[in-house]
């Protein structure tokens, strides 16, 4: 009996000891690659990531704030706590880009990210064997998407890594301006007719032939700055495909481009569609409320947590607006300040110009216009810098298309075709502004007009370089060299790739 | 050692003297006793020299064992006693006294898969008894080992937090992303936590620091393997002992600001524009959320049975109070050790099963900064606003009242673990020494977390209740088998084993959140109720993950005369983690001693007790990573609107890695164990070089072609050496006095010294962010360098307007490429200084623990040493010293000090009383201060900061207080 037990005891062991040899991984909440890529739908949803590489453009540290202070229409001066001191703003403000600024390689990893994403999704897609109708429609919009992060980064950068085949794993080359010009020129030209002509409720938020075609007149208006050669007719052939569309209008309202809900507008191109359910984090909500407004708005726009009190419009370009123009109101938050029933806030008086020696020194606590133009929801759901406002934010508007079409006219000598613009009118009277009358469309005019009308609308930068601006001296600024109007590779993106050469002057 | 052998046998002698010489097979009894205090040995193994046959005593020290002829030999042998062996004759009894072995050397060391004994060891071990164990409370068993060993750094960074744990640091940082932790193993348990035991409880603690000794571990030994035994079964009479504590603490140390009167002084005579800050009251924050706190603990413990069964069982009960108002730690642990013997001596079994539970109750670490930095002019109380629940507010600002923060959050966690082991061992009885053994353990903890935000608590205001719930489920399944063979053939010495083991670990956790409610009545049980669920802003989450380790392993330890002595040890081992390219991977190790005084050319010199020459060489891993690493996994992404409608959509979850491979190490140490003058001073003496290769780190990767910009691979190397020294001496040894001092001192230097190659050429990175307004990499990472370097512009002075100047300034800005070396965090070198004394029934013991050089970045100055905030937010007191600086803060040398610090430790003094009772056995009662002053040059709240991770030496803003704990114990024994 008792050896028996002993003998069993010892076959037992010998056999768990025998068993187990096994290190697979089991995968519980999420899936292996190997068994995704099965349906359209599948296929669907990788596609869709290439639109949410967009969303990073509303947040705290983005292309978008990158671009816009480094301009004459934002400014991040230390304010009346002694907060945004940090010497990444500054480094902005001055024109002195350093490789290691965060804003700078946040602005990159936008681009590069985004090209990196549909370069993965191009590959996949094609891989698979699953096929549905649209599925050419879909991969053209990825590679228009692409083409638009490649020109976001082209822009900024100059000279940057191409890469076009993500089963290639080497370092991607650095090319210039003039190589990728023609490759995004080609991009968008061999894939504009594969998308949907006209956008629709369906196509909300997607990549239209309207917006192939802004950005093809955005890329040729950059021409004479990227190549040296100017391609103002082939700009002006761009805008006029997307008005002969006749898809789109100058909305009676200025404000209805800009408001929460603001997915009705015909005059917005393509828009980054945002939500505040579901675009809801760090890299992926639209929170310039939470940069811009000062605590004391708490009350004003029923938001329960303080924001950041951080960026203002410069005073100078404050005062660039007619006081009749109704888009100085309807862009910047000043003077005295109401609560949410309407009501006056004891105090609470926003004074829109301070003196640049305050940008250092510390502004006064409610100095500074505030931005405005994203009206504010006040139903009190923004709770914090990760909860997204509601308003979709238009890269491309149509109002852009029409002033882009007016200089690439004025450009080429015909500044009379560009009075007769009806659309131009529109633009001015919905301002409260009378038309420009004929012959005072100006160069210099229509680059002040652009000012205020895309105010904080991420374009300023170029204009500024396309209209010979962007290194004089201005509000807190001094005269910046040329070799600053692209910015420095990231010292990041140079460590990852040894084919990069940084940008002279860095 | 020999003299008392001989002794031994001249005591058998005599007793034997007169027996005739006579028949075969017949019986043999006697007694074997102590030959101290005369009291019966139990348990004393009897056999026959050369066979099988043996017997124990009984509880009464009594054996009887059937012999063949006069020549046997019968042989005694226990632990803790010197063997003796007599020859049979004539006698029918023979009755043995045992001779305690001498100090030290016959001291059993726990060592991977085995034990063995101190004069055999070859690689670097340090065994801790409790004798050499900290007194005083502690959050975990890791308490008792800080300052006890050379080389291992226990820091305590979380100061008074009753639910702070200890982090422990072997032999320098040996790695740059996984974990640093030593792999824990208690009562045979693979990494085992901490937690789950009562510290009070612990018999032995055993610390593998060389390769050489932890490569048995494989994957895991990188880090040095800690060894915690607790206290078994033992056989007799039912045995109760009790342990009470009870603890107060008191502030040692912490940040300072301006009192009320202060503030308002600063403001009015330098920054006057600040005064619309001044509200007129006297409030002192930190004494508004602190208390003095009190703390007990008991434990119970019954232990008895016989031969054949036997057990110990605890019960222990804490409560634990920290310095912050509600915060608050309770514990309750019940354990069982069971050992059984079956089947004639066959078959022997282990059991352990515990059960415990830990409720508390965390502090919120940023209202003590909150505290610090909140109005000392406002007041506490605003009964008139409904808004903040009647607690003072001024809304626009971002800063809020720590009194509400502590109030109206009511935190809870709740974690019930559960454990129970099986260890059998089949003693293969016809073969001499050889045993099978065969393990089985499962445990398995569950965490509970509830957080309410009342709709009153500052940051929450507006959002009428904030509850969240999470949970965690984990459990681990391990089994191991191993074959254990050990004998003596004349003066060749053999000890092997060769076994496998198994351990699976499976995790879940999932989580909720929800606000919006209607009464803050509820807290967390009622999460359904908020109102977010309905908008869509309520969160829910869960995951799963699971992962297994296998091995293989072998060992062969030998000695030829307890003279030369070798050990080779061999693992193969292989986790899930690994990429499907790298599942498994070789861990050899060999080491080698040579016991000089067992040579004849040393026998003659006295005073030499013990001198071993020790070599040993292995290889170890690392491979604490989270699961899933090398997979190629689709996660879900952000949301995309497609058709109307949002979407999820998906993302590759990381650039896969499909060759990911554990860290590697290879270490080499040599080293001394001495024992002089009969033990009165002893110690050792280890040098060590280590060499980790293959180091995970997060590479920077060209996006495009990869998806993300970072890679987790293999590439980098780091090397550690240094020297550890222990020394211990019996300055007094008499009946009734006695005095031990020890020293260790430890030195480590370590070096980053490959960070790229030619795939991942990464130069310098930066590490060590230090928020706004420093706003600053406070580190590099270089190769030729430590780790732990600081960088940064050199401080000069203060300039007449009362700012900074700066080395290299151009505009007040110094280029990063101008920032210079500017030290490392990690110390020079680290001292522990500890002294027993005892004088009758008196006892009394203090230990310093000191480190020396090292830098440690004060944040607490950077920040509030200044007056650029000052109305809005209070500084520190000390700026008043400092009034010439006015300006706003600029990253610099000047906010890195020296950490250099000595620390007394510990103060005990006990009192045994001398009882000679029937009811009680033992009663002593002792008085200890634990971290009773710290005498350092720096400002800060202390310089004993995390060294762990990738940028140590940075003192963090949200801190706990540093406290001094006065225990009272008492321990009784029935």
């Amino acid at each position: 009996m008792n050896m028996k037990i002993k003998y069993l005891t010892i076959i037992l062991g010998a056999a768990t000891v025998m068993g187990c040899t096994d290190l697979t991984e089991k995968v519980y909440s999420e899936i292996p690659a190997d068994d995704f890529f099965k349906n359209e739908r599948e296929l669907i949803s990788n596609v869709g990531r290439a639109y949410t590489k967009l969303q990073a453009y509303g947040t705290e540290q983005s292309l978008w704030t990158l671009n816009l202070q480094v301009t004459d229409e934002c400014a991040v001066p230390v304010n009346a706590n002694g907060s945004w001191t940090e010497e990444r703003y500054q480094e902005l403000q001055y024109h002195n880009f350093s490789q290691s600024n965060k804003l700078v390689r946040m602005g990159w990893e936008f681009c590069f990210d985004g090209v990196a994403a549909c370069n993965e999704i191009l590959y996949t897609t094609a891989q698979s064997e699953i096929d549905f109708e649209g599925k050419d429609k879909i991969l053209a919009e990825v590679k228009l998407l692409r083409a638009y992060f490649y020109f976001m980064g082209v822009d900024g950068w100059g000279n940057v890594p191409f890469s076009e085949d993500y089963s290639d794993p080497s370092y991607p080359e650095q090319k210039d301006r003039n190589f990728m010009f023609s490759w995004i020129e080609n991009e968008i030209l061999e894939n504009v007719d594969k998308l949907e002509q006209n956008p629709s409720p369906e196509y909300y938020g997607r990549v239209t032939q309207g917006m192939a075609y802004t950005l093809l007149a955005k890329l040729y208006i950059m021409s004479q700055e990227w190549t040296g050669t100017a391609r103002w007719a082939e700009a002006e052939a761009a805008c006029k495909k997307v008005i002969d569309s006749g898809a789109y209008m100058i909305e009676d309202n200025y404000s209805d481009n800009f408001k929460p809900y603001n997915e009705n507008s015909r005059e917005n191109i393509f828009t980054i569609v945002y939500n505040t359910i579901y675009t809801k984090s760090d890299h992926n909500a639209f929170v310039i409320y939470m940069l811009v407004l000062h605590p004391s708005s708490c009350a004003t726009f029923n938001i329960p947590t303080s924001p950041w009190d951080g960026f203002v419009c410069q005073p100078d370009f404050f005062a660039k607006y007619d006081p009749a123009d109704t888009r100085r109101s309807d862009s910047w938050l000043y003077g005295q300040q109401y609560d949410v029933t309407g009501k006056p806030i004891d105090g609470f008086v926003i004074t829109p110009l301070f003196e640049e020696s305050k940008y250092r020194d510390g502004r006064d606590t409610y100095d500074g216009a505030k931005l405005i133009k994203w009206k504010y929801q006040t139903d009190g759901l923004l709770l914090d810098d990760q909860t997204s406002m509601e308003n979709d934010f238009a890269l491309f508007r149509y109002a852009d298309v029409i002033l882009m079409y007016a200089e690439s006219l004025v450009r080429q000598g015909r500044t009379a075709e560009a009075d007769d613009l009806e659309e131009l009118a529109q633009i001015r009277t919905r301002a409260g502004l009378a038309p420009y009358p004929a012959g005072e469309l100006t160069l210099e005019e229509l680059y002040d007009e652009r000012g205020r009308e895309l105010a904080w609308e991420g374009w300023r930068r170029q204009d500024m370089i396309r209209f010979g601006k962007f290194n004089d001296p201005w509000w807190a600024k001094k005269a910046s060299a040329q070799n600053k109007k692209i910015y420095p590779i990231p010292r990041e993106a140079l460590a990852s790739n040894p084919n990069l050469v940084q940008n002279p002057g860095y | 050692m020999k003299k008392i052998k001989i002794y031994t046998l001249f005591i058998v002698f005599l007793l034997a003297a007169g027996q005739i010489v006579h028949a075969q097979n017949r019986n043999v009894t006697g007694t074997v006793t102590a030959a101290g205090n005369g009291s019966p040995l139990i348990g004393v193994t009897v056999y026959i020299q050369g066979t099988t046959v043996s017997t124990v005593t009984d509880a009464q020290g009594i054996y009887s064992i059937t012999v063949d002829s006069p020549e046997d030999v019968l042989v005694f042998s226990t632990l803790g006693f010197e063997d003796a062996r007599v020859i049979v004759g004539d006698r029918a009894v023979i009755d043995v006294l045992l001779q305690e072995t001498a100090l030290d050397l016959e001291e059993m060391v726990i060592i991977g898969y085995g034990k063995t004994t101190k004069k055999e060891v070859t690689g670097s071990i340090a065994s801790l008894k409790p004798e050499d164990f900290n007194q005083g409370t502690f959050t975990t068993a890791a308490g008792l080992l800080q300052g006890k060993v050379a080389g291992l750094t226990v820091v305590n960074a979380s100061g008074g937090d009753p639910n702070g744990n200890f982090e422990i640091l072997l032999r320098g940082t040996n790695s740059l992303s996984a974990g640093q932790g030593p792999l824990i193993i208690i009562d045979g348990v693979v990494g085992a936590d901490i937690r789950n035991i009562n510290y009070q409880e612990v018999e032995s603690i055993d610390v593998l620091k060389d390769g050489s000794a932890a490569a048995i571990y494989g994957t895991r030994g990188t880090n040095g393997v800690v060894i915690i035994t607790t206290k078994r079964a033992q056989a007799g009479t039912t045995r109760v002992e009790y342990d009470g504590q009870v603890s107060v603490q008191t502030v040692q140390s912490r940040a300072i600001p301006l009192t009320a009167e202060e503030f308002t002084g600063v403001i009015n005579q330098y920054k006057p524009a600040a005064s619309g800050s001044l509200y007129g009251v006297e409030t002192d924050w930190f004494k508004e959320i602190t208390r003095t706190p009190i703390s007990h603990k008991h434990s119970l413990a019954i232990s008895g049975g016989s031969e054949k069964f036997s057990h110990r069982t605890v019960l222990n009960i804490e409560d634990n109070q920290g310095i912050q108002k509600r915060n608050e730690s309770q514990k309750f642990l019940i354990k069982t050790n069971i050992k059984q013997s079956a089947l004639q001596g066959w078959l022997d079994f282990d059991y352990n099963i515990f059960g415990s539970k830990r409720k508390y109750f965390p502090a919120n670490y940023s209202a003590f900064e909150q505290a610090f930095y909140h109005n000392p002019t406002e007041p506490v109380y605003d009964p008139e606003n409904q808004t903040s629940g009647g607690y003072y507010r001024i809304a626009e600002m971002a800063y809020y009242n720590p009194v509400a923060m502590i109030n109206e959050q009511i935190q809870e966690r709740e974690a019930d673990d559960f454990g129970a082991s099986v260890r059998a061992t089949l003693n293969v009885l016809p073969v001499v020494g050889l045993k099978w053994d065969n393990f089985v353990s499962y445990n398995q903890q569950r965490y509970q977390s509830n957080s309410y935000r009342t709709r009153y608590y500052p940051s929450s205001i507006g959002q009428d209740g904030v509850a969240s719930i999470s949970n965690e489920y984990t459990n681990d399944i391990q089994y191991e088998s191993t074959l254990n063979y050990s004998n003596t053939f004349n003066k060749h010495s053999i000890q092997a084993v060769l076994g496998y083991a198994y351990q699976r670990q499976t995790g879940e956790y999932n989580s909720m959140g929800n606000q919006g409610f209607d009464t803050d009545d509820w807290l967390t049980h009622n999460i359904g109720a908020g109102t977010s669920l309905k908008e869509g802003m309520a969160s829910m989450y869960s995951y799963k993950e699971s992962n297994t380790y296998i091995a293989f392993f072998g060992r062969v330890m030998y000695n030829y005369d307890e003279k030369y002595l070798a050990s080779v040890s061999l693992r193969r081992d292989g986790s899930s983690r690994f990429g499907k390219d790298n599942k498994w991977g070789w861990f050899p190790a060999v080491s080698l001693g040579w016991r000089l005084d067992r040579e004849e050319w040393l026998q003659d010199v006295e005073w030499i007790s013990d001198l071993k020459l020790r070599a040993g060489y292995g290889v170890t891993g690392n491979q604490d990573f989270s699961n899933y690493k090398s997979l190629m996994l689709m996660k879900v992404s952000g949301k995309f609107f497609y058709n109307n409608e949002w979407i999820n959509t998906y993302a590759p979850a990381s650039n896969p890695n499909f060759d990911l491979a554990w860290e590697k190490k290879a270490e080499y140490n040599v080293g001394i164990d001495y024992g002089f003058f009969d033990f009165r001073l002893r110690g050792s003496i280890d040098y060590y070089y280590r060499l980790t290769s293959n180091l995970l780190y997060t590479y920077s990767v060209p996006t495009p072609p990869y998806v993300y910009d970072e890679l987790f691979t293999n590439v980098g190397k780091i090397s550690n050496q240094g020297i550890e020294v222990t020394i211990s001496a019996d300055v007094f040894k008499e009946e009734d006095l006695y005095w031990n001092t020890y020293l260790t001192f430890s030195k480590n230097m370590n070096k980053l010294i490959a960070f790229t190659n030619e795939e991942f050429q990464n130069g310098s990175y930066n590490v060590g962010w230090i928020p706004t307004p420093v706003g600053a990499y406070a580190q590099r990472l270089e190769e030729g360098k430590s780790l732990g370097s600081f960088y940064g512009p050199v401080w000069l002075g203060i300039d007449e307007n009362g700012n900074d100047i700066l080395k290299n300034a151009i505009g007040g800005i110094v280029s990063e490429s101008m920032w210079e070396n500017l030290g490392c965090a990690y110390p020079n070198f680290q001292l522990n200084w500890g002294n027993t004394f005892k004088y009758k029934n008196f006892d009394f013991s203090f230990m310093f623990r000191a480190s020396i050089g090292g830098k440690v970045f004060n944040r607490y100055v950077a920040e509030y040493q200044n007056i650029t905030a000052l109305g809005l937010k209070n500084i520190m007191a000390s700026w008043m010293d400092n009034t010439a600086f006015t300006g706003n803060v600029k990253y610099s040398s000047k906010y890195l000090e020296d950490a250099t610090y000595v620390k007394l430790d510990n103060v005990t003094i006990g009192y045994t009383f001398d009882l000679n009772n029937d009811y009680l056995q033992k009663l002593r009662v002792n008085l200890t201060g634990q971290n009773v002053f710290c005498i350092t040059g720096y400002s800060g709240v202390d310089p004993e900061v995390s060294l762990s991770g990738l940028a140590p030496g940075i003192e963090s803003l949200s801190y706990y207080p540093r406290t001094t704990v006065i225990t009272l114990g008492v321990n009784l024994v029935f």
